[in-house]
């Protein structure tokens, strides 16, 4: 199965552990794409933007798997994998083959309990939970995306 | 037309300049989605006469304004519990049940980018916008407007934007600082979506 691995990787300690969780999934059997791991290669003569090159990997990407995993720490979620979200959740309403996003959330600023930080977005939060759930660690959700694995090895022809 | 607005709409100041905004592009007969505006909704009448009856609306006041705005104040800035008047609270689900169908109703989307990042509400607003409109002619595009004085300094290396979130605004429409330009651009497209119907 492919998955999107979406979340902050702007410092080498978010692309670490990313990579460190791909290493696990892979060895579940789970195909991620990974998008700072995605040779970004200059072709010469590439006109296009930054951000369309950016826009274009991953978009693609996005669109060609059938879960998303995002980790969802900081103080508020990182605005391209928030935007990630909303992309895959769309396409998802259309797309059998899409089984759901599994939100990776240990962060304490933005959990239920009181004291420091202001939670989830409320907006992206109801997204992710109609569109699959939050887990608190990789083992978690490993076991629902194994669970949608399953799901369309099974159900495949019929959905 | 109708215009779906979305912004970091959590403090009173960033509301004002959204509702602002909004209010100029009704006046150019646009209709405008502002999220903050649908909380009030879930204020139930009774809501009002219990704020009255506790006295933290004072009786004659509600002959200037309407009660629902009056006790929406009220409990936005603290002073009374949402709970205690009998309004139902806001869930994650509610909050994406109402603006979902906000964003799912719109021609557009003009999209405030301001803060260190994009707003997380926001950013998923306009991916999800961008992957409907693929597949819906009568949506036309997002529209990106930054006030942030450090997004305008870099207006011409991409606003300091997300390069992802960029590239999706990019794939249908653009960012500026100029609010005029916004205008202009959603009446050439009120006109287009007229001249198909």
């Amino acid at each position: 199965m492919k998955i999107y691995f979406a979340g902050p990787l702007f410092t080498p300690y978010e692309r670490d552990y990313i990579s460190q969780c791909a290493r696990v999934l892979r060895q579940h059997g789970i195909d991620p794409f990974v998008p700072h791991e995605s040779a970004k290669i200059e072709i010469p003569g590439d006109t296009r933007s930054r951000a369309k090159r950016c826009f274009d990997n991953d978009f693609n990407a996005i669109a060609a798997s059938n879960a998303m995993l995002a980790i969802v720490n900081g103080p508020e979620i990182d605005d391209g994998t928030a935007c990630e979200i909303g992309i895959f959740y769309v396409l998802m309403q259309k797309d059998p083959t899409k089984k759901g996003i599994v939100a990776l959330h240990d962060d304490w600023r933005t959990n239920d309990s009181p004291g420091e930080g202001k939670g989830l977005n409320a907006f992206v939060l109801g997204c992710i939970r109609k569109a699959g759930v939050v887990c608190h660690t990789l083992d978690e959700a490993i076991a629902q995306l194994e669970a949608w694995q399953a799901e369309l090895a099974s159900g495949g022809k019929t959905s | 037309m109708r215009v779906y607005f979305a912004g970091p709409l959590f403090t009173p100041y960033v509301r004002e300049a959204i509702t602002e905004h909004a209010t100029i592009l009704r006046h150019h007969g646009i209709e405008v989605f502002v999220p903050h505006e649908q909380n009030k909704r879930r204020v139930p009448p009774e809501a009002v006469a219990r704020a009255v009856a506790r006295g933290l609306i004072r009786e004659e006041a509600l002959a200037g304004r309407p009660g629902i705005d009056l006790v929406w104040d009220l409990v936005r800035n603290g002073f009374v519990q949402a709970e205690d008047l009998g309004i139902p609270p806001a869930t994650p689900e509610s909050v994406f049940e109402v603006d979902y169908a906000g964003l799912s109703a719109a021609n557009a989307v003009v999209a405030l980018l301001d803060g260190t990042q994009v707003d997380d509400g926001t950013a998923c607003e306009i991916g999800a916008f961008y992957a409907q409109m693929r597949s819906d002619p009568s949506k036309k595009g997002i529209l990106g407007y930054v006030m942030d004085s450090r997004g305008v300094r870099k207006a011409q290396q991409g606003y300091g934007l997300n390069l992802f979130v960029l590239g999706v605004i990019e794939e249908c429409g653009w960012v500026t600082h100029d609010f005029r330009r916004i205008v202009a651009q959603l009446l050439a497209w009120d006109a287009e979506l007229k001249a198909r119907n």
